[in-house]
């Protein structure tokens, strides 16, 4: 995928965390801040040339980023530790059977508000509809 | 994770599906129906002995991951059979639909 296309699937997966209800779709606002960060994550590694849009993150260690040539800048790493907060919510809370909790959910759109910050920042002028081969930064 | 908590967790991801649109909110839908077909899968395991309450799977792509596979395939029925089946099309839905960026086919809603 490209760029332009993993922030018009950011977009429509933040778009329904405003249909639900953190104290009654708890897993689900986990999982679409996870989802949606991820799509980010990916689009950011795309227009540093880390990855390409054949090869994307499902999650931060997966696959290791080690694999790749080109390490993802420092802005990068940092929101993945505001991702990575998010993923280790899903075994306990979605996977697992922890019950809600208030603080739980506002940490997990926090963290998916500095990801998305962070990302954007690097995504940049890529995050327009302009050709993906105009805009990348794979220097 | 106990089966009734499996089918606690799986209730929690059917009654969010369902105050949801399937054409507006597909991504969602199909993900629910992913994670709910898990933990039923999960629970149904549990319920026959076929993994201890101790190993949940997370997709049916991990099944050989179970401590005991053997015995997991061997006690594969029909139903059960037929459950993995229905994780398989979620699973196969996220790819394109969730993970992926293929704009939806009238077909997808139906089909989760």
């Amino acid at each position: 995928m490209r760029p332009r296309e993993h922030i018009l699937k950011a977009e429509r997966l933040e778009a329904l965390l405003s249909k639900l209800k953190p104290v009654d779709d708890f897993e689900m606002v986990i999982e679409l801040c996870m989802l949606a960060a991820t799509h980010l994550f990916n689009a950011a590694l795309h227009v540093e040339g880390v990855t390409h849009g054949h090869s994307d993150q499902s999650h931060t260690v997966r696959p290791p980023l080690e694999y790749h040539r080109k390490s993802p800048s420092d802005a990068i790493t940092k929101s993945m530790g505001a991702l990575s907060v998010i993923e280790k919510l899903r075994p306990v809370y979605m996977r697992g059977g922890a019950p809600f909790e208030q603080k739980v959910a506002d940490a997990c759109l926090e963290n998916f508000s500095n990801a998305k910050q962070i990302f954007f920042y690097v995504i940049g002028d890529a995050a327009s509809d302009r050709e993906w081969s105009e805009v990348r930064r794979d220097s | 994770m106990t089966p009734e908590l499996h089918l606690t967790k799986a209730a929690h991801f059917r009654a969010t599906a369902a105050h949801l649109n399937p054409e507006d909110d597909y991504e969602a839908i199909m993900w629910a129906g992913m994670h709910t077909c898990t933990h039923w899968t999960n629970a149904v395991f549990h319920a026959k002995g076929l993994t201890g309450v101790e190993f949940d799977f997370e997709h049916s792509w991990y099944i050989d991951r179970c401590p005991d596979t053997d015995r997991v395939l061997a006690g594969l029925d029909n139903q059960l059979g037929g459950l993995l089946d229905a994780l398989a099309v979620f699973e196969g839905l996220r790819t394109a639909y969730v993970r992926g960026g293929t704009p939806l086919a009238r077909v997808c809603p139906k089909k989760s």
